[in-house]
C-alpha cells in the first residue's frame, strides 16, 4: 500500500545518525544525510507497531531489546525493499538483448562453450531475474545452452515473493501484454510466472559481504546490480565493485541502475557506449583469452 | 629490466587496460621512483589511467617540492592532465596549502583561477585572507572565482570584502557575490540589496539572496516579485519570500504576507503560480504550496490533489485545502466519485482530517469500497472526523480480510467510544467472546477506551499471553487503583511479556499497594521483568530498591540494566547515589555514559568541570554532543572557551555545527 496515512515521528538528526550507523555496523548498509527522510518514513512504522513514541526508544529498543536480532533482520527487509517491477530500464534491457547477448554467444559459440551465467545481485521480489529469463526464452537464442540466471537478496521477505513468483498489477507497469500472455498464468487477481521461466532462475539469499557464500555463485558472464550500490557508502561499494570484478569473466558485463555509475568507485571496468545504454564492461587484458 | 622499468614500458603500450594495471603496479613505490611515470601517466587519454594515477601518487608520502609539480601540471595544454592536478591538489588539501598560497598570485591568469577554485574545494579559512585579495585580480574570471571559493567556505569574515566588491561595476561579479552572499547566509543591510532587484540580470541572485538574509523589510518586494513575467525569476522570490516568512514572528507575517498574498485570491497570478507546480525542485515546490495555501484560490485544488501523493508535500496541501474551505469540500466530494483508488484514499484522508460537511457519505462508501487501502483510509477517516453515525458501518470491518483495515476500525471505534458509548461496548463484548485472540486484544482496546477495568478484569485471565499482555497494557492505561490486585497477579504469570508488562502497569499506577510486589519482581528469574520492576520502583521513588541496585551496578551489568538502575537511582535519590552516577561517566557503553550526563545535569553543575575535558573529548560524537548541549545550558557564555579549544580538533559534522552555533549565540 503506498498511501499510509498514519501520523508522522520525526526522526531528529541525532536519532538518525545513531540508528544509521547502527543499521551500518550490523550490515554494511549505509544511508547518507539524504536518506534521514527514507529512514524516517520506513522505520516509523515499526514504532507504531512496538508502540514507541520516539525514535531514541526506537534505537534503545535496536540496542538492547531481546527481540533485537529479529528486529534488525526485519528492518534489513524493510529499509533495503525498492519497488520494482518486470522490463525496468527498457533501453538497458533492450542493450542486453540486441547487442550484449548476441556479442557473448557469438564469442562463446566460436570456444565451443555453451553455458550462460548471469547474476541478478538485490533482485528484490525477482522481477529483474525473471524479466531476464523472459528475454532470454522470447529470444530463443539459448536453445541447447546452459543459461543459469541467479537471483540473490539480503533480504528475506522479498526472496519469499520471489520464490512464489505471483506478482499484483503493479508489478507489470512495463510489460508488453505479450510477454503477460505467454509468461504469466492468472490466479485469483494476481499473475503467476510459467514454470518455464522459473526453470531457468535460481533465487537465494546472499548478503554481498559474506565471501564464503560469494564464492560458492562461480564465475559470471554478466551481473545485473541495479539500485542496490546506492545504499552503500564510498568504502563499501568499492568492496561490492571489487567483487563484482572478481566474479565477471573478462569481457563480462556489469549493468549497474541508470542513476549510478563507477565514477570515483573503481577503474577497474571500462564505459562501453552501446548503441541502447552505456554499460560497464571487464576489460579483457590483451594477449589472454576470455 | 627492473620491475618499476617493465612497467614502464607497459604504459607506452596501446591497450588501455594494460596501461592502467601498470598505474596499480606502480602504487605503492616510493614517489621519488615513480614521479616521473606517474606524471606522465596523469596525461593518459584515457581517465581510467588517470585516476587510477591520482590514487597511486596519493597513497605515496609526496614531499613538497613534488606538490609545487603539481602546480606547474596547472599550465598544460593536456586538459586530462590538468584535471589529474587540480584533483590531487584538492585531496592533498590542507597539506598542499603552502604551495597552493605561493601560486595564488600566479603570473598565469588561468593558473590562479585554477588554484583559487582548489582553494575553494580544500575549504579551509584560512585560504580566506588570500581569496579577498584575488578579488581585486586584474582578470574578470579569476575575481568571479574568489567571489565564488569565499561563498564555497562560508567563512563570515568575507562579508565585508564582498560588499564592497559589489560596487564593482561587472555584472557577473555582482551576481556570483550574491550568490556567495546568500551561501555564507549572514545578514548583511537590506539597502544593499535591495537596489540590485531593480537590475534586470541580477533580479533573481538578488530574490535567492534576500531569501538567505532578508528580513521583514524585503516582504513588500518579494510579494512584488510574485507578479514577474519571467518564470524563474518569479520562482525565486516565491521561495526567497517563503523563507523570509519562517524568520518573522507570527504576527508579522500575517500582517506583512498572508494579508497581502491573500489579496491575489482570484487574481491572474494564481495562474502563474500553477504553472510553476510542474518543477522537479522540491523546496520550490513547497514554497509554492504553502504560498497557495495562504492565498487560498479554489483553482489549485485539482493540482494540490495530485501534489498530495507526494507524503512529503502532503503537510502543506491540508492547510490549503482547509483555508478554501467549503470551496475545497464541495470540489473534493464531487471528484471522489470520478477519480482513481489512490485519489479516492487521498479524498477519504482530507474529510477525516478536515471534518467537511458532507464527509459522513464520502466515508461510508469508502468503507465499503472493494480497495483495501480506501476502506482502511475511511474507516480511520471516520473514527477521528469523530463521525458516530457511522459506527454501525465500522463495526463489520473488525471482520475485513485484511489486518489493517481490521487495525483501522479498532482504531477509529477506540475513538468514537466518548462519542456513542453503548454501541461501542456492544461491539467489545461481542469481541470478548470471540473464538479469535486478535478480537479478543481488540475488545481489550475498545474496552480501555471506554474505561471499563471490569471486563478488562476478565481479559487479563484470558488463555491467550498476548490478550493477557493487551488487557495489561489497557489497565495500566487507565490506572485505576482498583486493578492493581488484578495486576500484581499478572506478576505471576507464566509468560515474561505478562510480567513485563505487569510491572511497568503497576509503576504507571503507583501508590503504597504496588511496592512490596514489585520488590518481589525485582526477583524475578527474567532478566527484563526485573528491569521493569526496578524502573517502576525508580519512577516512585522507593528506597527499598536502592540497596539491591548500588550491588548490581557494582556486579557490571549490561547497558539497558544499567540506564534502567542509573535512572531508579537518581529517582530514589540519597546519600552516595551521585558518585555512583558519576562512575558511569566512565561506562564502555555511549548510552549509559549519556544517561549519567542527563542524570547528572538536573543536579546542578558542580561536576562539570572535573569531567569536562574527558567527555569533550570523549569516542562517541553523541556523548561530546550531550555534554556540550549541559554546559552550555549551565556555563553560557562561559562555555564558549572550552569550546573552541575542541573545535578544531573536532572533526565530526554535527558536533562542530552545535559548537559554532553556541559560539554565533554568545559572539
Amino acid at each position: 500500500m503506498m498511501f499510509n496515512a498514519e501520523p508522522e515521528i520525526p526522526m531528529s538528526e541525532e536519532e538518525f545518525r545513531l540508528i544509521r550507523d547502527l543499521v551500518y555496523s550490523h550490515s554494511g548498509l549505509f544511508f547518507d544525510n539524504d536518506s534521514k527522510y527514507l529512514l524516517e518514513k520506513r522505520l516509523g512504522r515499526r514504532l507504531s507497531l512496538h508502540r514507541l513514541s520516539a525514535f531514541r526508544d526506537y534505537y534503545h529498543f535496536l540496542r538492547y531489546n531481546r527481540e533485537k536480532e529479529q528486529e534488525l533482520s526485519d528492518i534489513m527487509d524493510i529499509l533495503t525493499t525498492n519497488e520494482t517491477y518486470f522490463f525496468r530500464e527498457a533501453f538497458q534491457l533492450k542493450a542486453f538483448t540486441d547487442e550484449i547477448i548476441p556479442e557473448l554467444i557469438a564469442e562463446k559459440e566460436k570456444k565451443g562453450d555453451r553455458s550462460l551465467r548471469i547474476w541478478s545481485a538485490g533482485c528484490s521480489s525477482g522481477e529483474e531475474p525473471y524479466t531476464i529469463a523472459m528475454l532470454l526464452l522470447e529470444m530463443g537464442c539459448c536453445k541447447g545452452w546452459r543459461v543459469e540466471i541467479i537471483g540473490t537478496d539480503i533480504s528475506h521477505r522479498v526472496l519469499q515473493q520471489a520464490r512464489k513468483a505471483l506478482y499484483g498489477k503493479s508489478a507489470f507497469r512495463a510489460t508488453e501484454e505479450t510477454y503477460v500472455k505467454r509468461f504469466f498464468q492468472e490466479q485469483d487477481g494476481s499473475f503467476r510466472i510459467a514454470d518455464a521461466v522459473k526453470e531457468l532462475v535460481t533465487i537465494s539469499h546472499l548478503n554481498l559481504f559474506d565471501q564464503n557464500r560469494l564464492a560458492l555463485l562461480g564465475r559470471m558472464d554478466i551481473i545485473f546490480c541495479r539500485n542496490v550500490i546506492i545504499y552503500f557508502d564510498q568504502a563499501a561499494k568499492k568492496r561490492v565493485v571489487e567483487i563484482f570484478n572478481r566474479m565477471l569473466r573478462q569481457g563480462g558485463y556489469l549493468l549497474l541502475g541508470h542513476s549510478e555509475s563507477l565514477m570515483n568507485i573503481s577503474t577497474a571496468f571500462t564505459l562501453k557506449h552501446l548503441k541502447n545504454d552505456m554499460v560497464y564492461q571487464k576489460p579483457r587484458i590483451s594477449g589472454d583469452t576470455p | 629490466m627492473e620491475k618499476i622499468e617493465l612497467l614502464a614500458e607497459q604504459l607506452r603500450s596501446a591497450d588501455e587496460e594494460t596501461r592502467r594495471l601498470a598505474v596499480v603496479g606502480l602504487s605503492g613505490h616510493p614517489a621519488g621512483k615513480t614521479k616521473d611515470i606517474l606524471f606522465t601517466a596523469l596525461g593518459d587519454v584515457s581517465w581510467r589511467v588517470r585516476k587510477e594515477a591520482v590514487d597511486a601518487l596519493l597513497a605515496a608520502e609526496i614531499p613538497a617540492e613534488i606538490i609545487e609539480e603539481f602546480v606547474l601540471l596547472l599550465e598544460s595544454d593536456n586538459a586530462g592532465l590538468r584535471n589529474s592536478a587540480v584533483e590531487t591538489l584538492e585531496r592533498l588539501g590542507v597539506r598542499a596549502m603552502p604551495v597552493l598560497r605561493r601560486h595564488v598570485t600566479d603570473d598565469d591568469h588561468d593558473v590562479r583561477k585554477f588554484v583559487i577554485d582548489i582553494l575553494g574545494s580544500i575549504g579551509d579559512a584560512e585560504a580566506v585572507p588570500l581569496l579577498v585579495n584575488a578579488l581585486d585580480d586584474p582578470d574578470p574570471n579569476v575575481c568571479a572565482a574568489a567571489a565564488e571559493n569565499l561563498g564555497r567556505i562560508g567563512d563570515v569574515q568575507a562579508v565585508p570584502h564582498l560588499l564592497q566588491a559589489l560596487r564593482k561595476n561587472d555584472i557577473w561579479l555582482r551576481y556570483t557575490i550574491l550568490e556567495s552572499l546568500s551561501k555564507i547566509g549572514k545578514p548583511v543591510p537590506m539597502a544593499i540589496i535591495t537596489p540590485l532587484v531593480g537590475e534586470n540580470l541580477l533580479k533573481k541572485a538578488a530574490f535567492d539572496c534576500l531569501g538567505a538574509i532578508g528580513d521583514a523589510e524585503a516582504a513588500p518586494l518579494l510579494i512584488e516579485g510574485i507578479r514577474e513575467r519571467v518564470k524563474n525569476i518569479r520562482e525565486a522570490a516565491v521561495a526567497a519570500l517563503m523563507k523570509v516568512r519562517e524568520r518573522l514572528p507570527e504576527a508579522v507575517a500575517k500582517q506583512l504576507v498572508d494579508e497581502k498574498l491573500m489579496a491575489l485570491n482570484g487574481s491572474p497570478s494564481v495562474e502563474g503560480l500553477l504553472s510553476s507546480l510542474d518543477t522537479a525542485d522540491r523546496g520550490l515546490k513547497e514554497a509554492l504550496l504553502k504560498l497557495l495555501g495562504i492565498i487560498g484560490d479554489e483553482r489549485a485544488i485539482g493540482r494540490l490533489l495530485q501534489c498530495f501523493s507526494d507524503d512529503r508535500l502532503r503537510k502543506y496541501c491540508l492547510p490549503a485545502f482547509k483555508a478554501m474551505g467549503e470551496k475545497a469540500a464541495t470540489s473534493l466530494i464531487r471528484l471522489f466519485a470520478e477519480t482513481d483508488e489512490e485519489e479516492r484514499s487521498f479524498i477519504a484522508y482530507i474529510c477525516g482530517e478536515l471534518s467537511f460537511p458532507g464527509s459522513e457519505q464520502v466515508l461510508r462508501d469508502g468503507m465499503r469500497d472493494a480497495s483495501p487501502l480506501l476502506r482502511k483510509v475511511s474507516v480511520k477517516a471516520a473514527g477521528r472526523a469523530g463521525l458516530s453515525g457511522l459506527v454501525q458501518e465500522i463495526a463489520p470491518l473488525l471482520d475485513d480480510a485484511a489486518p489493517e483495515v481490521r487495525k483501522g476500525a479498532v482504531e477509529a471505534l477506540s475513538r468514537l467510544a466518548a462519542e456513542d458509548g453503548d454501541a461501542v461496548l456492544k461491539i467489545a463484548g461481542r469481541l470478548a467472546s470471540a473464538e479469535l485472540p486478535e478480537k479478543r486484544c481488540n475488545s481489550a482496546i475498545l474496552f480501555a477506551s471506554l474505561g471499563d477495568t471490569d471486563k478488562l478484569s476478565l481479559l487479563i485471565k484470558d488463555d491467550d499471553a498476548v490478550v493477557r499482555k493487551t488487557a495489561v497494557n489497557s489497565l495500566a492505561a487507565l490506572k485505576k487503583e482498583s486493578s492493581v490486585g488484578q495486576l500484581v497477579m499478572a506478576l505471576a504469570d507464566e509468560e515474561a511479556d505478562v510480567r513485563i508488562a505487569a510491572a511497568g502497569a503497576l509503576g504507571e499506577i503507583g501508590g503504597a499497594a504496588v511496592l512490596e510486589p514489585l520488590l518481589l519482581a525485582m526477583k524475578d528469574e527474567d532478566p527484563w521483568v526485573k528491569c521493569a520492576a526496578r524502573k517502576s520502583l525508580g519512577k516512585l521513588g522507593h528506597e527499598g530498591a536502592r540497596q539491591e541496585i548500588v550491588e548490581l551496578l557494582a556486579t557490571g551489568v549490561d547497558g539497558l540494566v544499567t540506564i534502567s538502575a542509573l535512572q531508579t537511582l537518581s529517582g530514589i535519590g540519597g546519600e552516595g547515589i551521585p558518585e555512583l552516577v558519576k562512575k558511569a561517566l566512565a561506562h564502555p557503553d555511549e548510552e549509559v555514559v549519556k544517561a549519567a550526563i542527563d542524570i547528572l545535569s538536573r543536579q546542578g553543575d558542580g561536576w562539570l568541570d572535573e569531567f569536562r575535558e574527558d567527555l569533550l573529548a570523549h569516542p562517541h560524537w553523541d556523548v561530546r554532543r550531550s555534554f556540550i548541549k549541559v554546559l552550555a545550558a549551565e556555563r553560557g557564555a562561559d562555555a564558549v572557551p572550552y569550546l573552541r579549544s575542541v573545535l578544531d580538533s573536532e572533526k565530526d559534522d554535527l558536533v562542530r555545527e552545535q559548537i559554532l552555533d553556541i559560539m554565533d549565540r554568545y559572539r
